[in-house]
């Protein structure tokens, strides 16, 4: 595989990562669905699962960069499963509304699978790995990448603050900052 | 947490942005270490399970 269709492999992960995230928002917002903790981590999860290809724009293929999205991959499984198995007894409830017939859950714990899966690929592929350490890359791609994701990560932070300060209820009904006097900033 | 786990992961963009990508990756472990420590301490104690 030549390195720079690799990097633009990364490239359309970065937006896949970003689409995922952007669906998010649009079930809280126009189906209304708050997240539960679990939920936010998920996001965090799937926003850390960009760092790999981001660092691999930057700097050039790097199985270190890989890591790093294996690491937030295996996190947000964990995360996505324990949230499955809460509610995978039936007549045990749910979290959310479906989405095409899967709840945000169900469908997370697929993506977080298929992204081991695809970087577990991309490390197959030795030919691309890029030997120096320096930043060898500082082209449109790279800031159209990095651009979208901090983009889509500053709103998420700013409605988690908005919603939960220190800690989120188990089952947020609104945002704590605007209709709650127990909001706290810190324990 | 979960703004300041999702702020680190701003950090670590701008950091691997600004070109420094061992600052951005030790940020990342930094913040997913964090994440594991709040998943099993806080994200889980409403919930009565056994380990």
């Amino acid at each position: 595989m030549h390195p720079e269709l690799a990097r633009k492999i990364n490239l359309i992960l970065i937006f896949l990562v970003a689409g995922v995230i952007s669906g998010s928002l649009a079930v809280q917002f126009i189906i209304g669905d708050l997240p539960c903790p679990l939920c936010i981590l998920q996001r965090y999860a799937m926003v850390g699962m960009a760092i790999g290809p981001l660092l691999n724009l930057r700097f050039g293929i790097r199985p270190r960069h890989l890591s790093v999205t294996l690491m937030f991959a295996l996190f947000g499984i964990a995360v996505s499963v324990r949230q499955v198995l809460l509610h995978i007894v039936p007549g045990n409830g749910n979290y959310g509304a479906p989405v095409f017939g899967m709840h945000l859950y169900s469908w997370s714990s697929l993506i977080f699978f298929i992204a081991l899966v695809v970087t577990a690929l991309l490390l197959l592929f030795e030919n691309v790995w890029s030997s120096r350490d320096t930043p060898r890359y500082n082209d449109k791609i790279v800031h159209i990448g990095f651009a979208v994701m901090i983009l889509i990560t500053v709103p998420l932070a700013a409605l988690t603050f908005a919603e939960c300060g220190w800690r989120c209820p188990d089952n947020p009904v609104n945002y704590l900052l605007f209709h709650s006097p127990d909001f706290t900033i810190f324990p | 947490m979960s703004t300041i786990l999702i702020s680190l992961l701003i950090l670590a963009m701008a950091i691997g942005w600004y070109g420094h990508r061992m600052g951005a990756i030790w940020v990342s472990v930094l913040s997913i270490v964090l994440a594991i420590i709040w998943f099993i301490t806080h994200a889980t104690d409403s919930l009565n399970i056994n380990l």
